[in-house]
């Protein structure tokens, strides 16, 4: 029996060893990976930006900081991640919170007319969080939204990291992922298309004429009130934008926002009239390389600033 | 039914045993299936009203616990086995947690018997339920799963696929389910084993076979032996006639294909592999003239290998009716195996191009070389595996001859590729729905 002990000891040791092995060069190599690597400098602490842009491609491609903050002796950063609902904008601005320096700024790029409703294309984007599991509160975020048992991901590192065990063998053989238009990042946090883009200017069938709120979740609601107070407890001030759109703009879509709004100082903003020109736009929704920096020239004079 | 003494005097309750039993399986899981028959006649006779379909919810494991219940009341009828007086040892037997949703289908001859004797702990026995339960796992997680991410994104894109893709398709899917099913089997037989019971064994590497009909000796032994035993030895008794006893074989295929589900696919599916063995029976003495032939006596190797890879062909062929059932319709089904053959050469010619990228959708699969080359490195290994296994009768033999450093580096292995296999999206165990 004690022989069967140290043998079993032994072969845990040994085990723990090789996973921990495993764990560490599957992470480090699918970090490396990865072009998008804004996640990681909110962890490492390395974004010192007085305003923080969050929302999803419409925040990713349209918002330029570094124009909307040009002569306001600011600094700004692009934290709005594609295809992302408003869950993860909640996260992100979880995290943003514990950078040692605060922001005093954070834009909020609302979709209309998706923005409170569960459809597709709006998915929390645990793949963006997926090459940080190493860091626990991520490992937290990506198990909570996923079938990963979040204990056994303690245990194992190699189980922790398994999910990014493909883009390691990627990086492994090929080095860098391809550039593409969705990880095409500015200085700033921001992403170009890419000249080769094609444009596509069909407008979105799904496009709501007048805005209905019995569609929303009410669990998207509570995540935007989350949001709201989170700004109010860190003193951030908080302005919520509706981006231009190339489609009709959705009637009581505004309004529907602004009774969604718990604090008056929160600022809210709507653009859907705005850049009505095709040549602004890269398809309905998304605003072209020329479009996103008209955009933040105008957020730079319509937005108020604080310094505070 | 056995405090009766003659067969005559037992009827009654073995028919009653088989009402009760085949009608649960029947309610269950056919009702919809023939409500869905009825109304489509009733629409070739012009008639628009339909029967409604019921809401049904299959209880898991249905058709394997059936069975299993079948065999203890047939094996009773004719002797073969005294009644479980202790309700208790009969309701594990039916219920008997590691094999209860997707079998082995064991004999109550074999179960209640270990049943009803007492197990001590055995750290020899439980080293080698691990042992089996870790192969079940590696195949299920690293293999089985790994080609179902493959063939589900194949079958999800199968309008873009033609030729070639889909024989890939057809290959991996085969690939998939025994891995998927034989896992599951290794699992049950492996926690069986930790508490000291032993299940049959259920495959025994059928895709190493030469002949469709040695495939299905060696592939869910435990439901071709009971179709055997059950089905085939009554209808057969005392038939001489060639052509019936062809019949009984096709009829235990069609039966087969019915039990695995409710669909036509399943019965088209099963239909074919009986139809293949008949066909095998009626031209043994051909094949026989055949291995007469120069070619075959110079390089038996070769021909060996040849037939091997011609009956996996088969199998996995058919397979295709398997894994698109429910999700398309007969018509289109034929539609891709049309495609497969007509445009096999188009296709072969448009991955080695890979103009327009057409590799990744033909070959990969909307997947790219990382995910797919991993799928095909697991199969080599897993080939190996059954090679060896074939070879030597049981992988744990040779693994437990071997140096320990060579059993916990294998058992290092197995673990790490579980672990790494387990990021893959979660497929339920295929024959679950059964």
């Amino acid at each position: 029996m004690k022989k069967t002990l140290i043998k079993i000891t032994l072969f845990a040791i040994i085990c723990f060893l090789i996973d921990n092995s495993i764990g560490t060069f599957i992470g480090q190599y699918a970090k490396e990976y990865k072009r998008d690597t804004r996640i990681n400098k909110v962890l490492t602490d390395s974004i010192k930006a007085d305003v923080i842009c969050i929302g999803s491609s419409r925040s990713a491609f349209n918002l330029r900081p570094e124009l909307i903050v040009k002569d306001k002796k600011l600094s700004a950063f692009n934290l709005g991640f594609p295809g992302s609902n408003i869950e993860f904008h909640r996260d992100i601005l979880k995290l943003i919170g514990k950078l040692s320096y605060q922001p005093k700024h954070i834009i909020l790029n609302i979709d209309a007319p998706v923005y409170f409703q569960d459809v597709d294309g709006y998915v929390y984007q645990n793949i963006a969080l997926e090459p940080y599991v190493y860091d626990d509160e991520i490992n937290h975020l990506v198990c909570s939204h996923s079938e990963k048992n979040e204990i056994a991901s303690n245990i194992s590192k190699t189980y922790r990291q398994n999910i990014n065990f493909y883009n390691a063998v990627r990086h492994f053989v090929k080095g860098k992922e391809n550039l593409i238009s969705l990880n095409n990042f500015n200085t700033d946090g921001s992403i170009s298309f890419l000249p080769n883009h094609k444009k596509n200017h069909s407008l979105e069938k799904s496009q709501q004429s007048s805005y209905s709120n019995t569609t929303e979740s009410e669990l998207k609601r509570k995540y935007f009130k989350e949001i709201q107070t989170l700004c109010i407890k860190k003193k951030y001030k908080l302005t919520c934008i509706i981006p231009p759109n190339l489609d009709t703009p959705t009637n009581g879509f505004y309004e529907r926002v602004k009774s969604l709004i718990i604090d008056p100082s929160i600022e809210l903003l709507d653009f859907q009239n705005d850049l009505k020109d095709k040549k602004y736009f890269q398809d309905a929704g998304h605003l072209s390389e020329l479009g996103a920096i008209e955009f933040s020239k105008i957020l730079n004079k319509r937005i108020s600033f604080t310094n505070k | 039914m056995s405090a009766k003494e003659t067969k005559k005097e037992k009827k009654p309750y073995l028919y009653l045993s088989l009402l009760a039993n085949l009608g649960l399986l029947g309610y269950f899981k056919y009702t919809n299936f023939f409500i869905s028959n009825i109304n489509e006649i009733y629409h070739l006779l012009g008639n628009t009203n339909n029967i409604p379909y019921l809401e049904i919810v299959l209880p898991v494991g249905i058709s394997f616990y059936t069975f299993q219940t079948l065999s203890y009341t047939i094996d009773i009828y004719y002797g073969e086995l005294k009644a479980e007086k202790h309700f208790p040892t009969f309701a594990l037997y039916v219920t008997f947690f590691p094999q209860l949703v997707a079998g082995p289908i064991e004999r109550a001859s074999t179960l209640i018997k270990q049943l009803n004797t007492k197990t001590y702990f055995d750290q020899t026995r439980v080293r080698s339920g691990l042992q089996l339960m870790a192969f079940g796992l590696f195949k299920k997680i690293v293999v089985a799963d790994q080609c179902g991410a493959i063939v589900d994104n194949g079958v999800l894109h199968g309008n873009e696929l033609y030729g070639a893709s889909w024989w890939i398709i057809n290959i991996l899917f085969g690939i998939q389910i025994y891995c998927d099913f034989s896992g599951y089997s290794d699992i049950a037989r492996g926690a069986a084993e930790i508490m000291g019971y032993d299940l049959m064994i259920n495959f025994r590497q059928p895709f190493l076979s030469k002949s469709i009909i040695e495939l299905w000796n060696n592939w869910h032994i435990s439901l071709t032996t009971w179709f055997k035993d059950y089905i085939f030895k009554p209808l057969s008794k005392g038939q001489k006639n060639k052509y019936i006893l062809l019949f009984n074989i096709f009829l235990i295929y069609f039966i087969s294909g019915f039990w695995h589900g409710a669909n036509w696919t399943y019965i088209i599916w099963g239909s074919f592999q009986g139809i293949m063995i008949v066909i095998y029976q009626l031209t043994k003495k051909r094949r026989k003239k055949l291995k007469k032939n120069p070619i075959h006596k110079h390089f038996p190797n070769v021909t060996h290998v040849l037939e091997v890879i011609a009956t996996f062909l088969i199998f996995c062929v058919t397979g295709l009716y398997f894994r698109l059932s429910g999700i398309a319709t007969l018509s289109e089904i034929w539609d891709k195996n049309i495609s497969t053959y007509s445009r096999f050469g188009e296709s072969i010619s448009d991955m080695i191009s890979n103009e327009n990228n057409l590799r990744q959708t033909l070959l990969y699969m909307g997947h790219d070389i990382v995910i797919f080359g991993s799928a095909m490195i697991t199969i080599f290994i897993f080939l190996i595996f059954e090679i060896l296994q074939k070879k030597h009768v049981s992988g744990r033999i040779i693994l437990n001859k071997q140096p320990i450093y060579i059993r916990w580096a294998f058992y290092v292995f197995l673990i790490s590729g579980i672990i790494i296999g387990s990021a893959t999206v979660k497929q339920p165990f295929i024959y679950f729905q059964f």
